[in-house]
């Protein structure tokens, strides 16, 4: 039983390795920091555009996020990573991830908040255009608050389970906190390293998690 | 302006018609309404009362006939919504009061974003109508924390805050509770003292009848018959006015 236990965690080796999970751990952290920035900014950018409801751009929107969320991350990746060189383009894997993830995260985001533009009461525009707010300033001033305060559980788990694909990453050999952790263990032949990277992943999600918690509860709806 | 239109009249309405889909809701509608006059609009559910009020405003499109508010035509295809909006208060049957905001925020919010008015002069302004309404030391509460009464009230103070040249009531009292009727009747009633312009849509029978100048009575999309209180409630032999009446009666008891 010691030696199972030995064979998972090996205090030598999780000693050895440590300082290159370190740095795939902060590779991931950054990872995934910008994935959520740019992931929910473009995706309630598009949620509000589509409130205008303009005809070709909202055709535009919808099939932009029904691709996205009909494809596997990793099919984009691969695609963004591996095909779009053929036509002259570009990306470094790093980059490449922060995109696929980002688009994903944009594609699930649209439609949540979307959900939420959608369930606002209509006494809460016509309150606003009542006094005269252009239909933009009643967007912003008034539904996006409460449509974002109700999607929020939704909002937090699918950023959580989509952030959490950074690991996909490995696979266009970016040096984060996975592809160390192979590669160690690899070296080792041991798959203590695996172990330590899983809880380098707890320092990463565990507290998002938490925080996700924590802004659940604090802007839920008053009833 | 057209020369030849009423002077007096503040607010009117030609021939103003509306269906939803095939089924019509308003069959040509003239309707004016002088400065200072409160008229009050009863009728059955489905009559169309709500759909003209909310057409002079504009949340509804009329899909014929002319709307001006004093030599402003409501109507025109090129006008600006906003400008026409911020002149006309608006009071909902469900308040829609915004529920993220404070009762201040709720009343200068379009003081600030519509009339931009300096952020201190802006709250001034809403608090001397929460005044108006009793509620000033209700200023910091969020609608959740107010009585439905008191939240319609709120409603009346971000209207009146704007200094719109007309106010529409779209059945201010049906959702609240009976004991907190008279206290949103008892606003409106001030504001009548006041000389303010009042289009009020309700089920207040004994509201019409007290405060109105004139009374409207609308059925299946027309104007079947409009006069005194006196006239709609005591003298008229018109049939449907008189089975509504009674049904009403009806229901009180």
């Amino acid at each position: 039983m010691d030696e199972i236990g030995k064979f998972f965690f090996d205090g030598t080796i999780a000693a050895a390795v440590l300082p290159f999970l370190f740095e795939g751990f902060l590779v991931t952290l950054q990872l995934s920091v910008l994935t959520i920035l740019f992931g929910l900014a473009l995706g309630l950018a598009l949620a509000c555009a589509r409130a205008y409801g303009i005809m070709p751009l909202n055709l535009l929107i919808v099939a932009f996020v029904d691709i996205l969320r009909s494809l596997p991350a990793l099919v984009i990746l691969i695609c963004i990573y591996f095909v779009l060189p053929e036509y002259e383009i570009r990306i470094d894997a790093y980059w490449a991830t922060v995109l696929t993830l980002g688009l994903v995260l944009a594609a699930f985001s649209e439609e949540i908040f979307w959900a939420g533009i959608t369930s606002v009461p209509k006494g809460q525009w016509e309150g606003g255009l009542s006094t005269g707010l252009t239909f933009t300033q009643t967007l912003f001033y008034i539904v996006l608050y409460q449509a974002v305060q109700m999607v929020i559980p939704p909002l937090t788990n699918k950023t959580i389970s989509i952030t959490k694909n950074t690991a996909l990453a490995s696979v266009v050999s970016v040096s984060e906190l996975l592809n160390q952790a192979s590669s160690q263990q690899a070296l080792y032949a041991n798959p203590t390293p695996l172990t330590v990277a899983a809880l380098f992943y707890l320092a990463v999600f565990a507290p998002l998690v938490v925080l996700s918690r924590h802004i659940e509860s604090r802007y839920a709806v008053k009833r | 302006m057209a020369a030849n239109a009423p002077a007096q009249a503040l607010l009117r309405m030609r021939g103003i018609e509306k269906s939803f889909g095939v089924v019509p809701i308003l069959k040509g509608i003239d309707l004016d309404v002088a400065a200072g006059e409160l008229v009050a609009i009863i009728g059955p559910s489905g009559s169309g009362k709500s759909t003209l009020l909310r057409c002079i405003n504009r949340l509804e499109e009329p899909q014929a006939g002319s709307i001006h508010l004093d030599d402003v035509e409501i109507t025109g295809k090129r006008v600006n919504l906003s400008t026409i909006r911020r002149d006309i208060g608006m009071v909902f049957q469900a308040f829609n009061l915004y529920p993220h905001f404070t009762a201040e925020r709720n009343v200068s919010l379009a003081l600030s974003k519509v009339r931009k008015l300096p952020a201190a002069e802006a709250s001034e302004r809403a608090l001397a109508a929460l005044e108006q309404v009793g509620l000033r030391h209700k200023a910091k509460a969020f609608p959740a924390e107010l009585s439905g009464g008191q939240q319609q009230r709120v409603a009346i103070a971000r209207s009146m805050a704007m200094t719109p040249k007309l106010y529409l009531f779209d059945e201010p009292t049906s959702a609240l509770d009976p004991e907190l009727v008279g206290e949103v009747l008892a606003v409106m009633q001030e504001m009548k003292a006041k000389g303010q312009t009042m289009v009020v849509v309700t089920h207040e029978m004994a509201f019409a009848r007290q405060a109105a100048d004139r009374v409207i009575f609308m059925d299946e999309g027309v104007v079947v018959e409009q006069g005194t209180p006196d006239e709609i409630f005591r003298y008229s032999v018109n049939p449907r006015l008189s089975s509504f009446l009674r049904n009403y009666r009806g229901k009180e008891a």
